[in-house]
């Protein structure tokens, strides 16, 4: 019965699941933050690695400004979002992170960063959060975890990052906050 | 007590990160010193709402503050406050002479501000134990009552800590002075919403004797009345889950959460508010409890949630507890997999899930092994019972030995997504586990609607496995 091919210790030694690592995309929203609780309770679990992955996005504002000055664009997002991963993890020990560049349209759009990244660092789960917008918002604005859903090559666990019956945290005066 | 009062999963061992911003609001107040607020606009109920705070403070040993919204419009700048505003004091010093010459003690506070938002507001920084308020307020215009309630609905709606509207003021007082077990009511779902209501219920039973009854009313689906007018073609044991069923998961949530109760569960025959009121009135009731959504502003009036007719019509006293905000401080947030949700259909790819789903799953948790038989192709008892020993099969060996529970589930459903949400709810899962096939191109546009409603619908994680590649 006892699989002899296993060399995780842990959790895994008896169902044969073995994580070692996992990349965990992230806005800096809240909601980010809580894909990335459910990361380090999986990875303690199985001795993982995580590696927190931000994609900025340069697309947009470049096209609004004309032919904007994109390299230097993309190393101050790439400053910016190092310094909010780093506010992200108090003391972590095995974070990783990384930054990627991703265009609104086309096909260097966020998903296809995620799983890109996903497959080079041949991640074994990626840990995602999603605002689960449902009926013409869903339509409208898409989902990008549903995406990675679709095209990642390892397992994906998609955390809903606001409860719709939660009480909203930071705004309570003005009616929608940004999730 | 504080531990008590909010039962969190114990946190892992060897954690190798700590968040910041899970550390931040760490400064809690411990639940003994936290206050009950008593609102008050000087009318009867007010003072029938007081005597029952005054007593439910004593029980519970907490202090009892008493206010008033003196403002109804709140913006008039403080000069032109005093001459355009009647001013309150003398009558709010008229009743707290009252109430202290009933014997009632407590602080007082006259607040700025519209009377239910300033409550509300000022209940939220005090961090209150209960807001209580009464039901029969001086009132207001009939056409702005109907669209947005009364200022106690609007309190008990608005309001991020649990609110009572009293109705009735002597089942309390008797509770608390001579120890009358309370009747209590739950509206229950398996939604985030009844855990709340379900967790206050459980620390108010600590305070005292209470007989509590859970109601769910159950939504028959309409191939079942359908079959049912032909005389009942046996149909409904699949397409539905059945009363005992939901009976046992709602029992079973119920003692996880802390409470003892007896269980109703009624198949819906009229409104579900409707339905709601006449079972805790049947039940003799002295008060209901329901958890409520937090809709704010144009959501509300959107949004005509069940709480607000229950509120707005309900005969009894109750007690509408809002979702929680999401549980902060050092240890709290810690998320472990007690119960884990895996959905097959026999496939290859379904079957790479199940692994993953009891290695997710903390020592001594629960799986739930379902699947989503099409509609109409296990009516027959023989082919049930084929395909639960299909599934038990998929058990792995060393479950047991872990001391991992498998529960075995069959659901009759054409909307796979809309099944695993439903099952994953009521089986209160933490994690949903489903196998999925990686897609290009063209196939991946086209394919994954079960994934795209899971993923829109759950409230649990969801952890899509795919096979090796």
């Amino acid at each position: 019965m006892k699989r002899q091919s296993i060399t995780k210790p842990k959790a895994s030694e008896s169902t044969g699941v073995t994580l070692k690592k996992i990349l965990v995309p992230t806005d800096f929203s809240e909601s980010s933050g809580k894909a990335l609780e459910y990361a380090s309770v999986f990875a303690a679990k199985f001795d993982a690695a995580i590696t927190l992955l931000h994609i900025a996005e340069v697309g947009s504002m470049g096209y609004e400004h004309g032919a904007g000055d994109f390299p230097r664009m993309e190393a101050q997002l790439r400053i910016a979002a190092k310094k909010q991963i780093a506010d992200c993890v108090n003391g972590g020990a095995a974070v990783e992170f990384q930054v990627g560049r991703g265009w609104p349209f086309g096909g260097k759009r966020a998903y296809h960063e995620i799983v890109e990244a996903a497959r080079e660092q041949h991640s074994d789960l990626i840990v995602i959060s999603t605002h689960g917008l449902t009926g013409l918002d869903h339509m409208i604005m898409g989902s990008t975890a549903e995406r990675v859903v679709r095209f990642a090559p390892c397992p994906v666990l998609v955390v809903r990052g606001r409860e719709h019956e939660f009480i909203k945290t930071k705004s309570p005066r003005r009616g929608k906050s940004a999730a | 007590m504080n531990h008590k009062s909010e039962p969190r999963a114990p946190p892992v061992a060897a954690m190798p990160l700590i968040l910041k911003h899970l550390t931040k609001n760490t400064a809690m107040h411990p639940t003994e010193t936290k206050p009950i607020i008593c609102g008050t606009d000087f009318s009867e109920g007010a003072t029938q709402a007081a005597t029952v705070a005054d007593a439910l403070a004593r029980q519970l040993g907490v202090p009892l503050k008493l206010v008033h919204s003196a403002d109804e419009r709140g913006e008039f700048p403080d000069h032109l406050r005093t001459r355009l505003m009647n001013d309150d004091r003398p009558r709010m010093a008229k009743e707290t002479a009252h109430l202290r010459s009933l014997g009632l003690t407590f602080e007082d506070e006259l607040l700025r501000g519209a009377p239910d938002h300033g409550v509300a507001e000022f209940a939220a920084r005090e961090r209150a134990r209960l807001v209580v308020v009464g039901a029969s307020g001086t009132g207001s215009l009939w056409a702005s009552r109907w669209l947005l309630g009364n200022v106690a609905e609007r309190i008990a709606e608005t309001s991020s800590v649990p609110t009572l509207v009293v109705r009735a003021a002597e089942p309390f007082l008797d509770w608390a002075r001579d120890g009358r077990p309370l009747k209590i009511f739950v509206a229950v779902d398996f939604t985030a919403t009844a855990d709340a209501a379900l967790r206050w219920v459980a620390e108010w039973q600590q305070a005292g004797p209470c007989e509590v009854t859970l109601g769910y009313v159950h939504e028959l689906p309409e191939e079942c009345s359908e079959t049912a007018m032909f005389g009942g073609l046996g149909l409904s044991r699949l397409t539905s889950p059945g009363r005992e069923e939901l009976e046992n998961d709602l029992r079973e949530k119920a003692s996880r959460l802390g409470v003892t109760a007896t269980i109703r569960v009624e198949p819906r025959k009229a409104r579900v508010d409707a339905h709601l009121i006449l079972m805790a009135t049947e039940a003799g009731a002295d008060v209901l409890v329901l958890g409520a959504h937090q809709w704010k502003n144009l959501e509300r009036v959107w949004h005509a949630s069940i709480s607000r007719r229950v509120l707005h019509d309900a005969p009894m006293s109750l007690v509408c507890v809002p979702v929680p905000l999401a549980p902060q401080g050092a240890a709290a947030a810690i998320p472990t997999f007690r119960r884990v949700l895996v959905a097959t259909d026999f496939s290859e790819r379904a079957g790479h899930a199940i692994p993953y789903a009891y290695a997710a799953l903390a020592r001594e948790g629960a799986v739930c092994l379902l699947h989503i038989a099409k509609a109409g192709a296990a009516d027959e008892k023989i082919e049930l019972e084929a395909l639960e020993a299909k599934l038990r099969a998929l058990i792995p060996a060393e479950a047991e030995a872990r001391g991992v529970v498998t529960e075995v589930r069959i659901v009759e459903d054409a909307d796979a997504g809309k099944a695993i949400c439903d099952v994953a709810g009521r089986f209160c899962a933490d994690l949903v586990c489903i196998g999925s096939q990686g897609h290009s191109g063209m196939a991946a546009a086209l394919m994954g609607s079960v994934a795209q409603a899971v993923i829109a619908h759950s409230r649990s994680p969801v952890l899509f496995v795919r096979p090796p590649q």
